[in-house]
């Protein structure tokens, strides 16, 4: 093998300090190479005196004494009680979780209601748009479906310009309807029987009348009856 | 909730002063136990320190700095071991912020040559420029293989105290040593070959 091989190598020996035995038959056989071996040896323990030199740097007399001073200040030292480490935790955790509650507020979108058309109505056969009303009114009674033709009125409802939901072929009974009502002298007591029934209705209810009571002297048969 | 205190029979319960003498009395026992630790521990901050900083002056205020913490912290770090360990971390940490100060660098460059001079006035030129190159190629070190290579130059630290020392297995400190070696050589090659040309 060529000197070249052994090159690497060599430096990678004197480094690490073992020889293989290939390395120590080419070092027997070749001069060139066991000059440059010993060379690289010699600044390798040029190398570590140094080092050795630099690290056990000789310790200043004014170390110890300005040390000590410097602790002197210094409070005695405690170790940590398990409340002290408790508390922290506890207050970590306090405090991560309001973090978090209002991180997740501050993320949340707000919840703003659509505006509502005002009065709805909707007419008979036409399953999509009653349970759109009925969404957008908040909630009217399944049955109310069943009706020829109900006038739903929500609650912020503006009479001058109701909006009508109905089905073409209706067209002309719902607007003969409507004027029905609206010139009828009873229209009023009509529109509230039509009238979705909310929870905002109040019930009336009457105070319960307590009988009157005529007051009856005891028979003394009775009176001994009661005595046994 | 309710709190029980459990009372021997016939023992009274401690009194205050008496709590306070214990607490007086531990006190004084860590700082004891820190005096003694003190000249041991006191050089191997010093030396850390001044293997990254390479001036005395430096390297007493990071030993000084590193012991008062560690006084503080004296509590929990009662273990021989993990006190150096600690030690060693927070000196090498601190030197190398005081080092990254380059504020104070330049000063403390022509310091450490003035004290180079004074300190070996015997050593030749040679051996001099020498140490002052090794030093410096230290510095190029990366943070990991320079202090393994300084603890494992000081006097009494064998590989398994350096380990130690680190938290890491022997068989790192080995690798990290031999690369360390190996590329403070491949910086030093050339000076040699100009001074053995001279």
């Amino acid at each position: 093998m060529s000197c070249s091989t052994y090159n690497k190598s060599l430096t990678h020996a004197a480094a690490s300090g073992e020889l293989s035995p290939a390395q120590r038959e080419h070092l027997g056989a070749c001069e060139s190479c066991r000059i440059a071996f010993a060379e690289e040896q010699s600044l390798f323990a040029a190398i570590d005196s140094g080092l050795r030199a630099a690290a056990n740097s000789e310790i200043p007399a004014t170390l110890i004494p300005r040390i000590r001073v410097a602790f002197n200040d210094e409070p005695a030292p405690q170790r940590r009680s398990f409340s002290f480490l408790v508390w922290s935790f506890a207050s970590a955790v306090v405090t991560a979780g309001v973090v978090l509650g209002l991180i997740h507020l501050s993320s949340k979108p707000a919840l703003v209601e659509p505006s509502r058309p005002a009065p709805v109505a909707v007419a008979q056969n036409s399953p999509e748009r009653t349970s759109l009303n009925s969404a957008r009114t908040g909630g009217v009674s399944p049955l109310q479906h069943n009706r020829p033709a109900v006038l739903i009125e929500s609650h912020d409802s503006r009479p001058e310009s109701p909006e009508v939901l109905v089905p073409d072929e209706e067209r002309a009974a719902f607007a003969q309807y409507v004027a029905q009502i609206s010139t009828s002298p009873a229209n009023i007591s009509v529109r509230s029987a039509l009238a979705p029934r909310g929870p905002q209705e109040s019930v009336q209810i009457s105070p319960v009348e307590i009988a009157s009571l005529e007051p009856r002297q005891l028979d003394q048969k009775e009176g001994r009856q009661d005595q046994f | 909730m309710q709190e029980f205190i459990l009372i021997e029979p016939g023992s009274a319960a401690p009194k205050l002063e008496e709590v306070e003498w214990t607490r007086e009395a531990e006190r004084s026992s860590l700082r004891s136990e820190f005096e003694e630790r003190l000249a041991d521990s006191s050089s191997l901050a010093f030396r850390v320190a001044r293997g990254v900083l390479r001036n005395d002056a430096d390297a007493e205020d990071i030993a000084q700095e590193a012991l008062v913490k560690a006084f503080r912290n004296f509590a929990d770090l009662r273990e021989r071991h993990r006190f150096r360990a600690w030690l060693v971390r927070v000196s090498f940490r601190l030197a190398l912020d005081r080092l990254r100060s380059s504020r104070r660098r330049g000063i403390r460059e022509a310091e450490w040559i003035r004290e180079q001079e004074r300190a070996r006035p015997v050593e030749s030129e040679t051996s001099r420029e020498f140490q002052q190159h090794l030093e410096r190629a230290m510095a190029q070190l990366p943070e990991k293989l320079r202090l393994v290579l300084l603890l494992s130059a000081m006097d009494g630290h064998s590989l398994d105290e350096v380990a130690r020392l680190l938290a890491i297995p022997v068989g790192t400190v080995k690798s990290r040593l031999f690369f360390a070696r190996k590329k403070l050589v491949e910086k030093l090659r050339c000076l040699v070959q100009l001074t053995t040309n001279r």
